[in-house]
């Protein structure tokens, strides 16, 4: 089985469930889809869109350095790209 | 300039209701709203999510269809609410140039619902940027957002809902139970009836919530339906967005309705 499935989820500092779920491609170390949820607000919306489309097809590295580009370009409220980054990052701890 | 109220509602439709929230938010947007907007409104049984949720988490599936209640996702981010003729709904609409909108709509807007419950004699306070709370329980969950200047701010009062169905309806995720001991803003919430131990009815929410953004807006109100553009917009995307399980059930579907909003622009520039 090449692809794997992770799931993470956090109660963030400002009480909204925040999740990140993640489907790796081990072999080639590579997040083929990535679906962030919860009940925080991110402004503007679409930019959440983006950031997950953004993401697909790179490594945990990469994607990292992507959500730290939205830093200034979305706002999050009940929610940081602090605590999506520590959701992603889980995926290394998780191990593959 | 005065307040327009908008008293139009189709309990028995939730996905028009919420497809006419998002139009008359867009029309503003594209049109401008001279006049701000308070429109209030309520669903028989739904289960409305946010923006950023995914259904199949908030929302028992089985219990929904058992008990026919609609799942509809709204345009603005925010937690699992239900939604009956015990729980009102508001919208407010104004157009503002504002550097910060967020603290403008949860600091400033949202104060129009806490005048509306200080007027039926409650004590309510804000908390965690938007909820408000009465008698240390949550009676109104909000959302909001923004665009062109346009600032939206919605919510819901419970007033008198069936929280055994609301408990049954929506889950709560295990996380939110674990880890905080206020526990999981259902388990916390209230019914406006128990907190001011009377009953209420919507005529008499209508009345303080339509007198509570008179004052905080400093405008006279009057009544008014939603216009022929409004409906024909809401038409649009109820058909093409609202109604259908890739926008309430699926994650991310925004793609997929470029072509509705290319139709909604369309009619937008010929009227």
């Amino acid at each position: 089985l090449k692809e794997r499935k992770f799931s993470f989820v956090k109660r963030t500092s400002m009480g909204k469930t925040l999740k990140v779920e993640l489907t790796v491609n081990i072999l080639e170390d590579k997040i083929t889809e990535i679906i962030i949820s919860g009940d925080f607000f991110a402004y503007p919306s679409e930019a959440l869109e983006e950031l997950e489309l953004k993401i697909r097809g790179k490594t945990v590295e990469e994607a990292l350095k992507i959500v730290d580009g939205y830093e200034g370009r979305m706002k999050l409220i009940g929610a940081s790209l602090q605590d999506i980054k520590q959701l992603i990052r889980q995926v290394k701890s998780t191990g593959t | 300039v005065r307040l327009r109220v908008i008293l139009f509602e189709t309990p028995y439709d939730a996905y028009f209701n919420l497809a006419l929230e998002e139009a008359i938010y867009y029309v503003a947007g594209k049109k401008g709203c001279r006049e701000p907007i308070l429109r209030i409104w309520r669903n028989a049984n739904a289960a409305v999510i946010g923006y950023f949720q995914r259904a199949e988490e908030e929302v028992d599936l089985e219990y929904a269809q058992e008990i026919g209640a609609a799942i509809v996702r709204r345009f603005t981010g925010g937690g699992a609410v239900y939604h009956d003729l015990g729980n009102v709904n508001y919208a407010v609409i104004v157009s503002r140039r504002t550097p910060n909108p967020l603290t403008e709509i949860y600091g400033s807007l949202l104060k129009g619902t806490l005048y509306a419950l200080k007027k039926l004699g409650a004590s309510p306070k804000i908390e965690n940027v938007n909820d408000i709370i009465v008698n240390s329980r949550k009676v109104s969950g909000t959302a909001a957002t923004f665009k062109n200047n346009i600032l939206f701010l919605h919510g819901c009062l419970l007033v008198s809902s069936d929280l055994n169905i609301l408990r049954s309806l929506l889950k709560t995720p295990k996380k939110k139970l674990e880890n905080n001991k206020a526990s999981s803003v259902k388990y916390r919430v209230t019914l406006l009836e128990d907190a001011l131990g009377r009953r209420l009815d919507f005529s008499e929410i209508v009345d303080v919530l339509v007198r509570g953004y008179e004052e905080l807006l400093q405008l006279k109100a009057y009544y008014d339906l939603p216009s022929k553009l409004e409906l024909q917009v809401a038409k649009i995307l109820y058909e093409g967005k609202y109604r259908r399980n890739e926008w309430n059930l699926e994650r991310f579907p925004s793609s997929k309705f470029a072509e509705v909003y290319r139709r909604i622009d369309e009619l937008i520039t010929e009227s």
